[in-house]
């Protein structure tokens, strides 16, 4: 962790915003027994109903106490990175307890490190051969039965979708899940929320269902596509590579990342979290999707605003996004700048380019340089140094506009081909994140 | 509503679709399909067709960007704790922490200036309205709700008066009373007739800034209004009015209550008188007054006497609560505290809560204090409570070092009065240095003698000041007040129940103090 880190970083990094209130409270001296520091950790002893033995891992700032709370990271971690926030710790050598742990921590990077380059027997191959093609064939069945459905549906009209219940779309939603096309799955339920959302929702609607008879229509014809295109058409119906396939396959990229922004949604008894990367030397955007029962911690944790050493493994496709960490070095320093498009201009040719070459992209990121948001005739908008504008997401943008004072900055998005959804914004040198308002 | 999804919207009925118009129909070659199939996949393209060939907008006019700042942010730390204050928790310090950021001459930074904006409270508003800075205000000016931020100049009070929500209408009129009194009452008169009995009362109580005899003639007909609570605004308000037609009217009818101060006898007599402690200061005749007339309800309007006072005591204290203590120390030519112990005698208690309210209304310290050594030996039954609970009224009149004093007085075991410690939450006011160092050496001492002589029988009054003192103890005196729970914690033998009283809200008070601490120390002066 770097000096510079702010409470807002550290309460982003508690699961709950309960967890990072006590954390608060747990960050004076008093509750702290022999607490210290060294190049890669912080450690000490909480004094709480018993003691707790707490240590950070500064390089991706993982947590791990000996209390037995199911939140993660517990209050006492959280309580630990205030309490050097507040009053840095002095360095000291490391208690056992704590290289033992940083010890296996590595030990455990490693393995997975080199799990790509273990020429691994597979064990049977035929058999694996046999799986991926019942499940092809599978998905394949699953989108014959949807195609007659929205074909049914336009049929119809699709003024009668505005007076479909909900369960019209789950239940196609829900066999599609059957058929482990759960991509599409997720894109019916994106689509059921669209009838009398907003005046033209007829449009939007025939949009998202075009879109899906694209995708569709691309899936019969797989094997006639690019090796990347056929990746990204199966990845976006739903089959997607596991971690360790894209350990083995991926492109690796290394680089020091800028974490751009972070939005979670909770989901039932799941959230999922988008962390938004850029490479400060490769300029490529990356995309670390993680997914977590509610209550539990994310795998990896990324604080928005700094730039984070680290080697990523990018899934296939033809245009690669979305990527895991191989390994994380170093510790994490503090973004001074967003590099990005000069103009909103060069930033929709680049989207463009991206669109053309995988049709299926629902978020893409942005950073922009020199924006000036502004509210104007009741619309939120940012505006570049050409006068060109794009509307941001629906909501307010009060901070954006403080932080900003008619003055330009850069800003870190995502973009859903309408709007953008502000993540994090530079002014004066420093990065904020923007909390999630609209 | 473009063809495609029109067709779309009203259904295809085994029609063929209509062209989208662009390109990218060729795309789909001449294979056989539905017509329904073959819409659908039109619109797709279509629509990555329309998102990939997406164009700025234009035609806006950027804003004029906010000015530079001529004061500096506070700092980060100090940004972090006013971000929570502003947040909700602790408003109490809140106020606190934006009169420190205004002695040192800092801003709110800009990251919490729309937090900052949304305060609701009045009193707190117009503290952050000169934290704002230039960006503050800048940023105001473009939101309707914030507009009682940018409301400053002679033109805009006179939009906020006329347009205003009432209690920016009442700030307002007060600021203009301030700077001028007779433009203020004129606004009030101009609107009098309209007004809604809330917004009359506020107006009446608002005219307390500026208040002269320029303001006599309105109040004398406010006294007429049809709303009870106005003219007890009215009636207050006329009474401080020094050389006013209802000041000599109120003197008169209280003159022939108190009819009589007969001086200490000499001789023999006087020697007597002293032995038996009474009259020794003389004696003051006091004859309760009949049944009151129009002129009397028209000048004492308003509200009755509580359960357990009669109509005759009430009446006294009633018509003695608005004429001025100094009345009487030139009519009868007596000190106050004499004439206080005079006033022993049947109608005592009355005659104290006449004189009790009347300090507070005329803000009569050389009243107050003896009034208060009076009335904190009254006997605890509920006659003494009631007359002790209107003498806590005065509590911000008592000289603070007397209180200071008081406590530094207190037992070996520290245990404190419950009526000093209802003295002490009764201040308003901010501690002075020296009551605060008195109310922690005292602490310190009552926990010592906790751990010797075991914990007091029933309420422990140390106990319930502590929330109280953790926000008004002087933040020169904030270093020296740590280590209470300690110091509990580490006697040993004390029994549990002492514990549980005396645990939770020392760690309050402890925390609260902690939070103020950092306060002081991130916004130094």
């Amino acid at each position: 962790m770097s000096a510079d880190m702010t409470y807002e970083d550290i309460a982003a990094l508690a699961p709950d915003a309960k967890v990072a209130a006590a954390g608060r409270k747990l960050g004076a001296p008093k509750s702290w027994e022999s607490p210290g520091r060294s190049d890669d950790a912080l450690w000490g002893e909480c004094r709480g109903s018993a003691v707790y033995q707490v240590r950070v891992d500064l390089s991706d700032l993982a947590v791990k106490c000996s209390c037995p709370s199911r939140k993660h990271p517990c209050k006492h971690g959280i309580g630990l990175l205030f309490l050097h926030l507040e009053t840095p710790l002095p360095t000291a050598p490391a208690p056992d307890w704590v290289t033992d742990w940083l010890a296996r921590r590595a030990a455990s990077t490693k393995a997975r490190k080199s799990a790509g380059k273990r020429k691994e027997a597979v064990p049977n191959p035929e058999a694996k051969e046999k799986r991926a093609r019942k499940r092809l064939s599978r998905v394949a069945a699953g989108l014959e039965t949807l195609d007659l459905w929205t074909e049914d549906l336009v049929r119809d009209g699709l003024a009668t979708a505005g007076t479909r219940p909900v369960s019209f779309w789950e239940t196609q939603a829900k066999r599609m899940v059957d058929a482990q096309a759960s991509g599409v799955a997720a894109r019916l339920r994106h689509l059921s929320g669209l009838p009398n959302s907003s005046p033209d929702w007829p449009g939007k609607l025939l949009d998202g269902l075009g879109r899906l008879a694209l995708l569709s229509e691309a899936f019969r014809r797989l094997d006639s596509l690019d090796e990347p295109l056929a990746e990204s058409v199966k990845a976006e119906v739903g089959i997607s590579l596991s971690q360790e396939e894209v350990l083995e396959r991926g492109e690796n990229v290394s680089d020091g990342w800028i974490v751009l922004g972070q939005r979670t949604e909770d989901e039932e008894r799941l959230k999922a979290r988008r962390t938004w990367l850029l490479g400060t030397d490769s300029r490529r955007y990356a995309l670390i999707l993680q997914f977590a029962a509610s209550g539990a911690p994310f795998a990896e944790g990324f604080v928005s605003g700094t730039v984070v050493e680290a080697e990523l493994a990018f899934y296939p496709g033809a245009i690669p996004l979305r990527a895991v960490v191989r390994s994380r070095t170093g510790v994490a320093t503090r973004a001074g700048e967003l590099p990005g498009h000069g103009t909103l201009e060069a930033f929709l040719d680049h989207t463009s380019t991206m669109t053309a070459g995988q049709p299926w992209l629902e978020r893409l990121p942005a950073t922009l340089e020199a924006v000036v948001p502004l509210l104007y005739g009741g619309r939120w908008l940012v505006c570049d140094r050409d006068g060109g504008v794009l509307p941001l997401a629906g909501g307010e943008h009060w901070s954006l506009l403080s932080l900003s004072g008619g003055h330009p900055v850069d800003l870190a998005a995502e973009w859903d081909g309408e709007v953008l959804l502000p993540l994090g914004v530079v002014a004066g040198g420093t990065y904020r994140m923007i909390q999630g308002d609209g | 509503m473009d063809a495609l999804t029109r067709a779309a919207t009203t259904g295809t009925s085994r029609e063929a679709p209509p062209a989208s118009g662009l390109p990218t129909d060729d795309l789909l070659g001449s294979v056989q399909r539905s017509p329904e199939r073959e819409l659908l996949l039109r619109a797709g393209m279509h629509a990555v067709y329309a998102a990939a060939g997406r164009k700025v907008e234009a035609g806006v006019e950027a804003p004029v960007p906010a000015p530079e700042e001529t004061m500096p942010a506070c700092s980060a730390k100090a940004a972090e704790i006013l971000g929570r204050l502003l947040a909700g928790q602790r408003t109490e310090i809140l106020r606190e922490a934006l009169d420190r950021l205004h002695q040192a001459g800092l801003r709110v930074p800009h990251v919490l200036l729309p937090t900052a904006l949304d305060v609701q409270q009045t009193a707190l508003r117009s503290a952050v309205a000169a934290l704002l800075g230039k960006r503050g205000l800048w940023l105001a000016a473009q939101n309707s709700d914030w507009g009682w931020a940018v409301a400053t100049s002679n033109e805009t009070d006179e939009t906020t008066w006329e347009e205003g929500a009432l209690g920016e209408r009442i700030s307002t009129l007060r600021r203009v009373r301030d700077r001028d009194p007779s433009v203020g009452l004129a606004w009030v008169e101009d609107v009098w007739k309209s007004e809604k009995a809330d917004a009359r009362v506020a107006m009446v109580e608002a005219l307390e800034t500026g208040l002269s005899s320029g303001d006599e003639g309105f109040l004398e007909r406010a006294l007429d209004d049809r709303s009870v609570r106005v003219c007890e605004a009215a009636a207050a308000l006329l009474a401080r009015i020094s050389d006013s037609d209802y000041a000599g009217r109120a003197a008169a009818r209280a003159e022939a209550i108190l009819v009589r101060y007969e001086p200490p006898a000499g001789g023999l007599r006087g020697v007597a008188a002293g032995l038996s402690r009474r009259g020794h200061a003389g004696m003051l005749d006091v004859e309760p007054p009949e049944h009151p007339d129009a002129g009397w309800r028209r000048d004492l309007p308003g509200d009755v006497p509580e359960r357990g006072v009669g109509d005759k005591s009430w009446r006294i204290s009633r018509a003695l609560s608005v004429v001025t203590p100094a009345h009487w120390e030139e009519h009868f030519g007596v000190t106050p505290s004499d004439l206080i112990t005079a006033a022993r005698g049947d109608w005592e208690m009355a005659v104290f809560e006449g004189w009790c309210r009347a300090s507070v209304l005329h803000r009569e310290s050389s009243w107050a204090v003896p009034l208060w050594r009076s009335c904190y030996r009254f006997e605890h039954d509920l006659e003494g409570w009631q007359t002790w609970r209107i003498a806590l009224s005065m509590a911000n009149l008592l000289p603070q070092s007397d209180l200071a004093f008081a406590i530094g007085q207190l037992p070996k075991n520290g245990e404190m009065p419950s009526r000093l410690s209802s003295t002490l939450q009764a201040i308003s006011d901010p501690w002075q240095p020296d009551l605060s160092e008195a109310f922690l050496e005292g602490l310190h001492r009552r926990i010592s003698g906790l751990c010797q002589y075991g914990p007091a029988q029933g309420e422990e009054p140390w106990v319930t000041a502590l929330p109280h003192a953790a926000l008004s103890l002087a933040s020169c005196c904030l270093e020296r007040a740590t280590g209470f729970r300690e110091r509990l914690e580490g006697c040993s033998g004390l029994p549990d129940h002492a514990l549980r009283c005396w645990g939770p809200e020392l760690k309050r008070f402890e925390e609260t103090l902690e939070l103020r601490r950092k306060l002081v120390e991130e916004i130094p002066l």
